[in-house]
């Protein structure tokens, strides 16, 4: 069998009662492996939320992340910086 | 006499081999199951009319390899064997908590100020760089 190198899924959980509401979880994974190795390597992490009232209506709530959001918001807040910097003071002509 | 002690060293590295193979699948199946939704959304834990649900990014690597094999020495005695080794990490972090209480059902961030803080030191670093190298470059041309 045919196994995926890159394989992205995202996944429904159980879904959870709190009171009058039912939460279906949703995850988003990502699987890679290589060919002729055993092994791999797996990131999973919460994608969002499905909310369903006691009259049917749905709702789809998000779960950021906002450390990581932050994170690259800096460092591509840095390297953009240093970039006008570099254009800025380089040695014309 | 000679061909029985040969059948057993090979039953017996047949099942070394089994064995391993077990526990390698079993090593996988755990590792599999960082990829499962129960793995980033845990147990929701009831206070009062409030449902709280932790949930996490789940990162894991893994690696490993098995070989076995037979063979004869000098005297015509058979022998085998078989090893293996492997390795991998998991790492967990939280990322947001689920609140759902009889009114709403909202999602709360959690932020590492220690990683976001890491990340502003990092970016600060970036641009202090490049502006004293590109400052302090005109000025040594200068003066040579």
């Amino acid at each position: 069998m045919a196994q995926d190198l890159i394989k992205l899924e995202v996944q429904a959980g159980n879904p959870i009662t709190a009171g009058a509401k039912r939460i279906i979880p949703f995850s988003r994974s990502l699987r890679i492996s290589f060919p002729g190795f055993s092994g791999g390597f797996i990131w999973n992490r919460p994608d969002s939320i499905l909310v369903i009232d006691s009259d049917g209506q749905e709702q789809q709530l998000a779960v950021p992340d906002l450390t990581r959001i932050a994170q690259i918001a800096f460092i591509a807040f840095g390297l953009i910086v240093s970039f006008i910097i570099w254009l800025y003071f380089r040695p014309k002509g | 006499m000679d061909e029985n002690t040969d059948i057993k060293k090979d039953m017996e590295m047949v099942d070394d081999a089994s064995a391993s193979i077990d526990t390698i699948k079993q090593t996988l199946d755990k590792f599999l199951d960082t990829a499962d939704v129960s793995a980033v959304y845990g147990q929701p834990i009831q206070n009062g009319d409030t449902l709280i649900i932790p949930t996490a990014e789940v990162l894991s690597g893994m690696g490993f390899g098995l070989v076995y094999g037979g063979g004869r020495d000098a005297e015509g005695d058979a022998g085998s064997g078989s090893g293996g080794g492997g390795g991998g990490r998991v790492l967990s972090r939280p990322v947001a908590v689920i609140i759902a209480s009889t009114d709403e059902v909202r999602v709360e961030p959690v932020v590492d100020i220690t990683k976001v803080a890491l990340a502003a030191l990092t970016a600060s670093g970036f641009m202090m760089g490049m502006l004293l190298r590109m400052m302090g470059g005109p000025r040594a041309s200068k003066e040579s």
